[in-house]
């Protein structure tokens, strides 16, 4: 009784402050939204100002079966970096918004028509992985060029990928294809929260394919 | 007796001369203005006998001279008409694919090869994605190359291999098209053939077989040589190859590998003695790098 009381009174002073201040649930201390364009378009990064708000559905779930959804380890390959949510929205405002960079998510195309990050492009695993016949046209796309037998990534984009969350493997797996095929480590990054760890901040996503 | 047969001959040399030289009919002086490669400054009224008769004597004397220089400026000649094969900067594969998309047939858009195909919809999904966030449109469809054309109408009539290679090297010869460098052979001609096994190579995958992995099976016949190298920790096997007339990089790649695609491979292992791909010489000893 007492705890939901406390849980009413957090939400009505909530309310009362959202009332007051335009921007009470900010990014950082110093940083309220992070704006950017990518290819023309403009994108806005916020938090839900609702202070009420919790996931629920698919997001709230704790207990996949393991396999497939195992825990994942912090590094997905020697080399590559992993990456937070304030390194992907510093990653998107230079890199990406220079055209240096993409930011990829790794699931599958349904889930990202649903949700994704803001400013991403939607590469599942699938395309990427070595049985794909077409996927030297994805390469050549971020950069690669054909060498012989494999390809040459030094001038290729740098890469971050994520997928739906810590307990997921797709990013981690296509980090590993990616270094497999000779992508640099060194281009690459590790979203390890992916899209539960993105929600569950309350950071703005985008819910259609043409990432509006 | 003898001064006056020496006398005579004397001067029937000098009669002889006087025939050949001719100072007074003005046609050597009229053929040497026709001929002067570059127009002698106009002799002034005084001298003009003497110049004239001066520049005759000059030209005729140069006659005999100019036979020898003959050769030498046919050879100079030679090596501008000479017909050299030019060299394509565009890859086989390139080259491969232009020539499938020609015949209908285009691997370089999944949409177009395969519409069933649930991956080559979601990679054409996936490219247009990558395409809208780079800025970058759609890839426009270049031009086909002479050498394309030549092919493309070549295999559309159904001609054998044997006659698109002589049609190819006759279109070669006389310059009017380009080739990909590891199509040209050790003896400075065009294998066709190269070009050919890769089109069939990428309509195989483009009709959906999976492309073969690179065959690692021992090759055997002339030039082909086998050390193998016996170290405490491993048995390594070195090839090498001696390059005989009409062997290109593509078609060595193809004897070694089963695909052309193969040639930097061995380019790569054989760049000390292989300036370019299209320089390789009958008796060159390449090492041909085991398959990874």
């Amino acid at each position: 009784m007492k705890r939901e009381l406390r849980v009413l009174l957090v939400t009505w002073f909530g309310m009362l402050a959202g009332a007051a201040a335009a921007q009470d649930v900010r990014i950082t201390e110093d940083m309220a939204t992070a704006p950017f364009s990518v290819a023309g378009r403009d994108y806005v990064i916020a938090r839900n100002q609702e202070i009420s708000n919790r996931l629920t559905g698919e997001l709230a779930r704790t207990s996949r079966p393991c396999p497939d959804f195992c825990i994942q380890p912090m590094r997905a390959a020697p080399g590559v970096r992993t990456m937070g949510e304030l390194e992907v929205i510093a990653y998107l405002q230079d890199e990406v918004s220079a055209g240096n960079g993409l930011l990829i998510d790794a699931r599958p195309p349904g889930a990202f028509a649903a949700a994704a990050v803001p400013g991403s492009v939607s590469v599942p695993l699938d395309v990427i992985r070595a049985g794909n016949p077409y996927r030297g046209q994805i390469f050549e796309a971020i950069g690669g060029r054909q060498d012989g037998i494999g390809f040459d990534f030094s001038s290729a984009l740098q890469l971050v990928i994520y997928g739906d969350g810590p307990w997921s493997s797709e990013a981690a797996e296509m980090i590993r294809v990616l270094v497999d095929a000779g992508y640099p480590a060194a281009k690459l990054g590790y979203y390890r929260g992916g899209m539960q760890g993105w929600q569950s901040l309350g950071l703005t996503v985008a819910d259609t394919v043409s990432g509006g | 007796m003898i001064r006056i047969v020496v006398a005579l001959f004397a001067f029937a040399v000098l009669l002889c001369a006087w025939i050949i030289y001719d100072p007074f009919s003005g046609q050597p002086a009229e053929r040497l203005e026709a001929e002067a490669p570059a127009p002698i400054a106009a002799p002034t009224p005084t001298d003009e006998f003497v110049d004239r008769l001066g520049e005759a004597i000059e030209v005729t004397r140069n006659v005999p001279e100019v036979a020898p220089t003959q050769p030498v400026m046919r050879e100079i000649t030679r090596t501008f008409v000479e017909p050299t094969i030019r060299v394509d900067d565009r890859t086989l594969s390139e080259t491969t694919a232009g020539v499938l998309a020609g015949l209908g047939l285009d691997v370089r858009n999944p949409a177009q090869a395969s519409v069933d195909d649930p991956m080559a919809q979601m990679t054409v999904g996936v490219l247009s994605g990558i395409r809208a966030v780079i800025g970058e449109t759609e890839a426009t469809l270049t031009e086909p190359t002479a050498l394309q054309v030549l092919v493309i109408q070549a295999l559309r009539d159904g001609q054998t291999d044997a006659a698109i290679d002589a049609a190819v090297n006759e279109a070669a010869l006389a310059g009017d098209v380009a080739v990909p460098d590891v199509m040209i052979t050790s003896d400075g001609r065009v294998d066709t053939s190269v070009l050919l096994a890769s089109i069939i190579a990428e309509a195989r995958v483009a009709a959906g077989e999976a492309r073969p992995p690179a065959s690692s099976e021992s090759v055997g016949g002339d030039g082909v040589e086998v050390r193998v190298v016996q170290t405490v920790e491993e048995t390594q096997q070195y090839r090498f190859y001696t390059v005989s007339a009409g062997d290109s990089l593509g078609s060595i790649a193809i004897k070694f590998y089963g695909d052309a695609s193969y040639y930097n491979v061995i380019f790569d292992a054989n760049r000390a003695i292989l300036s370019s791909p299209d320089r390789i010489r009958s008796g060159q000893r390449l090492v041909i790098p085991n398959a990874s």
